[in-house]
């Protein structure tokens, strides 16, 4: 009778320690490994403003302005964007982390890109937007700050052949996005 | 006896339920991992669009009765921002006033005379090409200026017939390349581009 006692209050306390685990990030989405996701702060993508050269017909980047969001109004097929983004690092992190890049492309035959050799394709972490996933060949250390650049192998976007005038929004003129998002998973 | 074994069984099993369920806290507890998520870094593209260009040119009749045409530029919509190439194909003819063409062509030095501007303009199987890109609403150098021009030289061979000059103009992206190769789009829709002088 006090054994049955004993292995429900524990049976109890397991439940209310495993459901406060995940009740403190409501918030978030699940991850493939069970955890959840809490957003901000810890973890910024950003780049540089992108401005069009109307008089050579390409994109430059302005180094004294950092975005987050980039809107690129004159793109035709075989053009390179330059395109630098970076992750930045504030270095309020406690412990290890696993660094991970979600890029997605709502028409990824319109937009060719290439992740540099520091960047491998990972299957480790779940998409929670539907895009590749990418993990960083270093751990990031407890309080590392800084940020780390080179994302893309050689700095630029290529739009492929595939793309049409806007005049032909239901074959490949439409607007299409290109969105990124870093994820700092805890290692230790 | 049978009481004290059942008992023992009874603790046993409870021992174990507790270890498992101790055991499943535990692996859910390091399973749960902490996950930053960044902000979105959003990037979007908006496809372009070219609209027909316009074609200048001035037609004069001579005392003689005959016509010569000059200047014959090209300038590619306002909405067209980026560079682009411009070729031109110049076809004179003999055409009645019902728009049909005379069945015999004509033929440069006999009917008509034809020099251009070849600093700025240079002929390649058919057309004549812009050497250099020009900007939404600028307009190309004049294939035909100063000296220049396109000048009939004979009469209609039939009555009711005159003579007429065909121009079309086509212009293309002068940036960008082909997916994975170094060919511009004029070098792979045209077969050829001023600046690789080659298809």
């Amino acid at each position: 009778m006090r054994a049955g006692g004993i292995l429900l209050l524990m049976t109890l306390l397991s439940f209310r320690m495993v459901s406060s685990l995940y009740a403190g990030y409501a918030s978030g989405e699940m991850t493939g490994n069970g955890a959840a996701i809490a957003a901000g702060g810890m973890v910024t993508v950003a780049e540089h403003q992108a401005c069009f050269d109307r008089t050579v017909g390409e994109y430059r980047l302005n180094p004294a302005q950092i975005v987050t969001a980039n809107t690129y109004e004159v793109v035709v097929p075989g053009m390179k964007i330059e395109k630098d983004p970076f992750i930045q690092l504030p270095g309020n992190n406690d412990v290890s982390y696993t660094l991970y890049l979600e890029v997605t492309a709502t028409q990824p035959a319109i937009v060719r890109y290439t992740m540099s050799d520091d960047w491998q394709e990972s299957q480790r972490m779940a998409a929670q937007h539907g895009g590749k996933v990418y993990v960083y060949h270093h751990a990031v250390r407890p309080h590392e700050q800084g940020t780390i650049t080179g994302l893309l192998s050689d700095a630029a976007v290529y739009i492929t052949s595939e793309l049409r005038d806007k005049r032909r929004p239901d074959a490949n003129g439409a607007p299409f996005r290109v969105d990124m998002y870093a994820y700092l998973v805890q290692s230790d | 006896m049978k009481k004290r074994v059942f008992r023992h069984r009874r603790r046993l099993i409870l021992t174990v339920i507790l270890l498992m369920l101790t055991t499943a806290h535990g692996t859910a507890m390091t399973a749960a991992k902490y996950v930053h998520s960044s902000n979105r870094a959003e990037h979007t593209y908006c496809p372009d669009t070219y609209d027909i260009p316009q074609i200048q040119r001035t037609v004069t009749r001579l005392d003689n009765g005959y016509c010569t045409m000059t200047g014959l530029s090209v300038t590619p919509s306002e909405d067209t921002d980026y560079p682009v190439w411009v070729r031109i194909a110049v076809l004179p003819l003999w055409e009645n006033a019902q728009g049909t063409v005379y069945g015999q062509p004509l033929t440069a030095d006999r009917d008509y005379t034809l020099s251009y501007n070849a600093e700025q303009w240079e002929w390649h199987d058919g057309y004549y090409y812009c050497r250099t890109p020009v900007y939404g609403g600028q307009a190309t150098p004049p294939l035909f200026n100063g000296t220049h021009s396109l000048t009939q030289i004979s009469t209609a061979p039939q009555e009711g017939y005159t003579f007429q000059v065909k121009v079309s103009a086509e212009t293309i992206q002068a940036i960008g390349i082909l997916d994975g190769s170094e060919q511009t789009a004029a070098g792979n829709s045209w077969g050829y581009c001023p600046t690789d002088g080659n298809a």
